[in-house]
C-alpha cells in the first residue's frame, strides 16, 4: 500500500549564524493507511516541526515530503493549503476551535474553505460529528463545550470530507486522564477506518494506542519500534 | 470559499466584542453623519429652477422684464443675475406692445410692478420694504404668497404684507403712508412671500404702494422694473431670444424646465470662460473630503488592527484548516464591509434625520425661504460609498499583514510581526517627495488646480504611513539608554507595528488635519489683515446719518450733532469737515457730482481710482489730519495745501500740474440720461499716489476754494480718538436723540480676532479628536499587549512599573505621530493657504500670502502627546484588568 505521508531525509533548519538550530537532521518517516504512528521525544527534538513539514506549513531545508505521493515542495502557498483541505487534518493541544463559530461550523470548515456550500459542508460535518460521537453539541459555540467536547471537534474536523492524514501533536495534553483516553479512543477509531494518523505525545502510555512508535531526538530519529501491545488496553501496557 | 464563511465569522466576532465594534461603528459613522446631513441641509436650502419657478412667477408660463434699455442676453434660467446687456441703447423704450407682438393675439399679460419703498414711522423711524404690486386675486399669482391670517386685498388700496413685517409695525388694520401714493394703504391680511423668508414685504394691486413716477422702462438705474406674468403661450427658448433683443429678461417655464442646452452650469461657463475662483474653492473642498476620508480610514485602523490581531488565532486556524492567505484576508476585510456597512447605513439615517431636526434651525439664518425637504440620494449614495470605502480601506493592512503571517509561529504564541520590507519606507520617502513636489506644482500658475494639490495629500499622508514603521523602529533604538519602562515600551511599539503603526498615523492624520487647516485659516487671516483699507486711522470714525435733505438744507443738522457728540464724550475731538457746495442741482433730484479732470497736455491718463461720488469727495481744509494717509503722503500734500494748492490722490501720476474740477449733473429725461458739467474751476494741484483708498479724491485750502467761487459747506463730522466700543456707543445714542438714523462709526481696524476664534475651535477640535484617537489606539494596543504586561507583572513588575509602560507607550504614539503628523500637515496646508489668498480679480494679484500658526502647532506637538500619557498613566492601573479579554 503506498504511504498516505512520507518524509525522505528531511532537514530543517532554523536562523542563521550563532542563533542557527537545526530542529530536523535527515528524518525518514513514513505513516501508512490504517496506521497510527506515535512520535515521542525530549522538548525541543523536533517533533512539531515533524509535524509542521507534514502538512505543508513549514518547508524543509533540504530532503522532500511526500502526501498521498504528492510532492509539497512543488506547491505553492495556496497549492499546500489545497492539500490540507483535501488530505491533511490537524489537531493541537488546545485552542483547536473558531470561537466565532459553532461545532458544525468549526467541522465544516475545510469543506467551506474548498467551495462546497454551506449545506453541503454541514451535512459531511454531521456525519463526522456523529463518528466521533457528539452530535448533540454541533450547534454549540466552542466555549459552551467541555475540553474532551472540543478536542473530538478538532479530531472531527481532521477527518471532515474523506481526509487520510491526521496529525495530533499532544491533543490530550490539555485534558485530565480520562478523557484524553476518549479522545485516543476516537483517534485510533478513524485510523482502523483506513486513515493514518500521526500522534505527538509525552506519555509513553498513549503509545500505547499506536502501531509503531518513532523516537526523536536532537532531530534524528533514534529508535522506531513496534508498539508492544498494539491497541489492547493501554494501562496494561503502561511500562513503555 | 466564497465570502459568506468570512461574513459570518465577522458579524458574530463584531457581536462578540461590542464595546470594540460599537468604537469601530462611531467612528465610520460620524463622518457620514456630519457629511450626510451637511449634505442634505444644503441640498434642501438651496431651491431648484423647479421650485424657483412657482416662488417667482406663481401660475405664469413666463415671467417678461426691462432692466436696461438695451438689447439683453441670458441663461435660459435668468434669475440670479445670469443676465446682462449687450448692444447699444434702444431707440425706443421697452414696452408691451413689444411683447405682445412676439408672442402672438393668444398671450393674456398680468402687470406686476415691484420697487424699494422707504416710509417712516411715527417716531420718525425709516422702514424700507418690497411693495409687490400684482393682483393677488388673480388666479396666475398662484404660489407667490401663502396667506396665513387676514384676507387677501380686494379694495383698491388693500395690501397684505409677509410675517416679519407684522413686527415692524404693519399689523392687520394699519395704514402705511407713503410718499407719492395719494391713499394710504391698509393692512388686511398676514402670510409668507414665496422667496424670502425674513424680508419686509408688502402686496398690493397696482397703484396701491408705488408712486407713479411716469413712463417706465426708460433704462435709468435707478428705476424699478416692470413685470409681466404671462399666461395662454408656451414661450419658447427662441421667444426669448427674439425678445432678448428688444432690450426684455424673459424666465419662461417652458425653457427653465427644459433647457436648450445640456446643463445651465455647462451654458455659464462657457459664457463666462469659466472662473478661477470656482476652482479655488473646489480645490479646498476637495482637499476637506480627501482629509476627511483618510482621517475616517486611519482611526478605523487602529480597531480592525488589533480586530486582526485578536483573530490571529483564528486565522492561523483557518490556514491550518486549507484556507489560502486571500481567505485568511478576508475575513479581515468582512469585518470592515460589516461594521463599514452598518456604520455608513447609521451615519447616513442619522444624519438625514439630523438635517431634518437641524431645518427650522438653519432656516432662521437664511433670508430665502429653503425649498422643501429633500434627501438628495444622488449626494448620499456617493457618500455612503465613501464611507464604506474608507472603513474598508482601514481594514485593508491588517487584513494583509494577518494574511502574511505565520501559522505555526500564532499557534506556537510567537508573536512579533516580521521584519518590515526596507523597499516600504524607500517608496513612503518618495511619496513624501510627490506630495511636496505636487503642492508646490498645483499651486504654481495663474489659479490653484484642484487636481494636483488634492492627490498630492493623499501621497503625502500614504507617504507618512509607509514611513511610520521605520521611524517606530528608530525611536526603539533611541530609546535604548532611557530607563526599563520607556525602553520596554518602544521595544515594545516597535515589535508589534501591526498595532504601533495605525495608532500612530491616526494621531498623525489628525494632527496633520489641524495643523493644514491651522495654516489655511492663519494664512486667510494674515490677507485679510495685510490687505484690510482703512478709512480712518484706528479709533477715528465718522458720524452717518441719512438726512431728509441734502447739501446745505443737511448742514444745520449736522451742526447739530456734531454738538451732541462732543457733549457726550468731551475727550473726543470732533471736527466738521467742510466741502464745496454742489449747490440747487442736488436739491432737485438730480445725481450731482465732483469729477477731477487731469488729463493736461494730451497725456491720457485713466481713470482714477476713487473717483465719482457726492459732496465730501472733495475736502477743504489746512491740512490732512483727518484723511487717512500714509505718513510721507501726508507731509507732501500738507506742504501743498500750506503753499495753496489742491492735493488730488490718484494711483496713476505724480507731480505738480494744474487739473480741472468740474461738477457735473445727472438728468433723467423721458428718454435719455444728460450728463452735464454744469461748473468747471481750474486749479494748480499736487498729484499724490496714494495706496489703497482714500476716503477724498482730493482736498483743497479753503483760500483757494473760496477764490474759484466754491462755497465751503459742513458735510460731515469727523471725531477723533474714540478708544473704546463705550464711548463710540454713548455717542451714538446720544445721536439717536435728534435722528434715529444717525450712527457713531468708527474705524477698529481687521477685526482678526474672529478668526482666532475659528482657529481656536479648530484647534480644540483638533486636540479631542487627537486625544480620542491616541488614548482609543493606545488602549487598544495595551488590550493587544496585556498578555506581555501580564507577564511583566508575573515576574514582579509593579503595577507602577505597568503603569509607566503604559504612559510610555501612549507618550511614544502620540509624539511620533504628532511630529509626523506637523510635518506632513504642511503640505495641504500650503496647498490651501495659497489657493485662499492668492489674489483675485477684486483684490488684485497681491498674495499669496502665508501664516503658520506655530503656537498652535507646537503645542499640539509637544502638549498633547503629554497629555495622552498623563491620561493614561493615570487610569492604566484601574483600566487595564477591565479592557475586554483577547482570545
Ligand atoms: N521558528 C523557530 N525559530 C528558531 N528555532 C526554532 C523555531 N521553531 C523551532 N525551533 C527550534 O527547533 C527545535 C525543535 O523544536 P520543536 O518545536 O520541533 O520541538 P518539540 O519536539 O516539538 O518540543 P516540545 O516537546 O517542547 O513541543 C527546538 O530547539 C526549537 O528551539
Ligand atoms: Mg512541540
Amino acid at each position: 500500500m503506498t504511504a498516505v505521508l512520507h518524509l525522505d531525509n528531511v532537514t530543517r533548519v532554523h536562523g542563521e549564524g550563532a542563533t542557527r538550530v537545526a530542529a530536523l537532521r535527515g528524518v525518514s518517516f513514513t505513516a501508512r493507511p490504517g496506521e497510527l504512528v506515535a512520535v515521542m521525544g525530549p522538548s525541543g527534538s523536533g517533533k512539531s516541526t515533524l509535524l509542521n513539514l507534514a502538512g505543508g506549513l513549514d518547508t524543509p531545508t533540504s530532503g522532500s515530503v511526500l502526501i498521498e505521493g504528492v510532492d509539497l515542495s512543488g506547491l505553492d502557498v495556496a497549492g499546500r493549503a489545497r492539500v490540507r483541505r483535501t488530505s491533511v487534518g490537524y489537531v493541537f493541544q488546545d485552542y483547536n476551535l473558531i470561537p466565532a463559530l459553532t461545532a458544525a461550523e468549526n467541522v465544516a470548515l475545510p469543506r467551506e474553505l474548498d467551495g462546497d456550500s454551506r449545506k453541503e459542508a454541514r451535512e459531511k460535518a454531521m456525519i463526522a460529528l456523529e463518528r466521533v460521537g457528539i452530535a448533540e453539541v454541533a450547534d454549540r459555540f466552542p466555549d459552551e463545550m467541555s475540553g474532551g467536547q472540543q478536542q473530538r471537534v478538532a479530531i472531527a474536523r481532521s477527518v471532515v470530507g474523506e481526509r487520510r492524514l491526521i496529525l495530533a501533536d499532544e491533543p490530550t495534553g490539555a485534558l485530565d486522564t480520562e478523557t484524553g483516553e476518549e479522545v485516543l479512543r476516537v483517534l485510533r477509531d478513524f485510523c482502523d477506518a483506513g486513515a493514518a494518523g500521526v500522534l505527538v505525545t509525552h506519555e509513553a502510555r498513549h503509545a500505547g494506542w499506536a502501531d509503531r512508535v518513532v523516537f526523536l531526538r536532537d532531530g534524528l530519529v533514534v529508535d522506531e519500534a513496534a508498539a508492544s501491545g498494539a491497541y489492547g488496553d493501554p494501562l496494561e501496557q503502561g511500562a513503555l | 470559499m466564497r465570502w459568506g464563511f468570512a461574513l459570518r465569522i465577522a458579524a458574530r466576532d463584531a457581536l462578540r466584542h461590542k464595546l470594540r465594534s460599537l468604537l469601530v461603528l462611531t467612528m465610520i459613522a460620524l463622518p457620514v453623519l456630519v457629511v450626510s446631513a451637511a449634505i442634505t441641509l444644503v441640498v434642501t436650502s438651496q431651491v431648484s429652477g423647479q421650485e424657483r419657478i412657482e416662488r417667482k412667477m406663481g401660475a405664469a408660463e413666463a415671467l417678461v422684464w426691462s432692466e436696461y434699455r438695451k438689447p439683453v442676453d441670458q441663461a435660459p434660467d435668468p434669475f440670479d443675475w445670469e443676465r446682462w446687456p449687450v448692444g447699444d441703447r434702444l431707440a425706443e423704450a421697452p414696452d408691451l406692445t413689444d411683447v405682445a407682438a412676439v408672442l402672438g393675439p393668444d398671450a393674456h399679460f398680468v402687470e406686476r410692478r415691484t420697487e424699494r419703498v422707504e416710509v417712516r414711522d411715527s417716531d420718525k423711524r425709516l422702514i424700507s420694504f418690497t411693495a409687490d404690486e400684482v393682483d393677488l386675486t388673480h388666479p396666475i399669482t398662484r404660489g407667490l404668497f401663502e396667506l396665513t391670517q387676514g384676507r387677501l386685498p380686494a379694495g383698491a388700496h388693500e395690501v397684505v404684507v409677509s410675517e416679519p413685517s407684522v413686527e415692524a409695525g404693519f399689523a392687520i388694520g394699519a395704514r402705511i403712508e407713503i410718499p407719492g401714493v395719494e391713499e394710504p394703504a391698509v393692512v388686511v391680511g398676514v402670510g409668507n412671500d414665496a422667496t424670502t423668508y425674513d424680508g419686509l414685504k408688502v402686496f398690493g394691486p397696482i397703484g396701491s404702494l408705488i408712486a407713479d413716477t411716469g413712463p417706465r422702462n426708460t433704462g435709468a438705474s435707478d428705476e424699478a422694473p416692470q413685470v409681466w406674468l404671462v399666461e395662454g403661450v408656451e414661450v419658447t427658448w427662441s421667444d426669448v431670444q427674439e425678445l432678448n433683443e428688444r432690450g426684455f429678461f424673459v424666465g419662461s417655464r417652458a425653457v427653465i424646465e427644459d433647457p436648450p442646452f445640456a446643463s445651465a452650469a455647462s451654458w455659464v461657463q462657457d459664457a463666462t470662460g469659466g472662473g478661477g475662483d470656482q476652482a479655488e474653492t473646489l480645490t479646498v473642498v476637495l482637499l476637506v473630503i480627501v482629509m476627511a476620508l483618510l482621517e475616517v480610514a486611519l482611526l478605523a485602523g487602529p480597531a480592525f488592527a488589533v480586530n486582526a490581531r485578536s483573530q490571529a488565532r483564528t486565522l492561523a486556524l483557518v490556514a491550518m484548516a486549507g484556507g489560502t492567505p486571500r481567505q485568511a484576508r478576508r475575513v479581515i476585510l468582512a469585518a470592515g464591509l460589516v461594521l463599514g456597512t452598518l456604520a455608513t447605513a447609521l451615519g447616513l439615517v442619522l444624519g438625514v434625520a439630523t438635517a431634518r431636526v437641524f431645518q427650522p434651525l438653519v432656516q432662521r439664518f437664511n433670508g430665502e425661504w429653503f425649498g422643501p425637504f429633500e434627501v438628495p440620494w444622488g449626494w448620499l449614495v456617493p457618500v455612503a460609498v465613501f464611507g464604506l470605502l474608507s472603513a474598508l480601506a482601514a481594514a485593508v493592512v491588517p487584513a494583509w499583514l494577518a494574511s502574511r503571517q505565520d501559522p505555526v509561529a500564532v499557534m506556537a504564541g510567537r508573536r512579533a510581526d516580521a521584519a518590515p520590507d526596507p523597499r516600504t519606507p524607500v517608496l513612503g520617502l518618495v511619496l513624501l517627495l510627490i506630495g511636496v513636489a505636487g503642492a508646490w506644482f498645483g499651486t504654481q500658475g495663474d489659479y490653484t488646480s484642484a487636481v494636483p494639490v488634492a492627490a498630492s495629500a493623499v501621497a503625502a499622508m500614504v507617504g507618512m504611513i509607509l514611513v511610520a514603521p521605520v521611524l517606530v523602529t528608530t525611536v526603539a533604538r533611541l530609546a535604548r539608554p532611557l530607563p526599563l519602562p520607556v525602553r520596554y515600551a518602544a521595544r515594545d511599539a516597535s515589535r508589534h507595528r501591526g498595532r504601533t503603526v495605525p495608532a500612530v498615523a491616526a494621531v498623525a492624520a489628525t494632527v496633520a488635519g489641524v495643523v493644514a487647516i491651522g495654516i489655511a485659516v492663519a494664512s486667510d487671516d494674515k490677507e485679510y489683515v495685510e490687505t484690510y483699507i482703512y478709512a480712518h486711522a484706528v479709533g477715528d470714525g465718522q458720524i452717518i446719518w441719512s438726512p431728509e435733505e441734502e447739501g446745505r438744507d443737511a448742514e444745520a443738522g449736522l451742526i447739530a450733532l456734531a454738538e451732541v457728540a462732543g457733549k457726550a464724550a468731551p475727550e473726543v475731538e470732533v471736527t466738521p469737515m467742510l466741502s464745496p457746495d454742489l449747490g440747487e442741482a442736488e436739491r432737485e433730484g438730480d445725481y450731482v457730482y465732483w469729477e477731477v479732470d487731469h488729463d493736461v497736455e494730451g497725456n491720457d491718463l485713466g481713470p482714477m481710482s476713487h473717483g465719482g461720488g457726492g459732496a465730501s469727495s472733495i475736502g477743504i481744509a489746512p491740512d490732512t489730519s483727518h484723511v487717512y494717509l500714509s505718513e510721507d503722503v501726508r507731509e507732501r500734500a500738507d506742504e501743498a495745501l500750506a503753499a495753496g494748492r489742491a492735493v488730488v490722490f490718484t494711483d496713476q501720476v505724480e507731480g505738480e500740474r494744474d487739473v480741472v474740477l468740474s461738477r457735473v449733473v445727472e438728468r433723467d429725461y423721458e428718454d435719455e440720461v444728460a450728463r452735464t458739467p454744469d461748473l468747471e474751476v481750474a486749479l494748480p494741484a499736487l498729484l499724490v499716489r496714494t495706496e489703497g483708498v482714500a476716503s477724498v479724491i482730493a482736498m483743497l485750502p479753503e483760500e483757494l476754494a473760496r477764490d474759484r467761487g466754491l462755497e465751503p459747506i459742513v458735510t460731515g463730522v469727523h471725531l477723533s480718538g474714540v478708544a473704546d466700543e463705550e464711548t463710540q456707543q454713548l455717542i451714538t445714542k446720544a445721536l439717536q436723540q435728534i435722528d434715529p438714523t444717525a450712527e457713531a462709526w468708527i474705524e477698529r481696524g481687521p477685526r482678526s480676532q474672529e478668526w482666532q476664534t475659528v482657529l481656536l475651535v479648530v484647534a480644540v477640535a483638533g486636540a479631542v479628536l487627537m486625544l480620542a484617537g491616541t488614548l482609543t489606539a493606545t488602549f487598544l494596543a495595551l488590550s493587544d499587549a496585556r498578555p506581555d504586561l501580564a507577564t511583566l507583572s508575573a515576574v514582579g513588575g509593579a503595577p507602577r512599573t505597568r503603569r509607566a509602560v503604559a504612559g510610555s507607550y501612549a507618550l511614544l504614539v502620540g509624539a511620533t505621530g504628532a511630529v509626523l503628523g506637523a510635518a506632513v500637515g504642511f503640505v495641504p496646508g500650503l496647498g490651501m493657504a495659497s489657493a485662499l489668498t492668492r489674489g483675485d480679480l477684486y483684490s488684485g494679484n497681491s498674495g499669496p500670502y502665508i501664516d503658520i500658526p506655530w503656537l498652535l502647532i507646537v503645542s499640539i506637538v509637544v502638549l498633547l502627546p503629554l497629555l495622552t500619557a498623563a491620561i493614561v498613566w493615570v487610569s492604566a492601573r484601574s483600566r487595564l484588568p477591565l479592557v475586554t479579554r483577547i482570545e
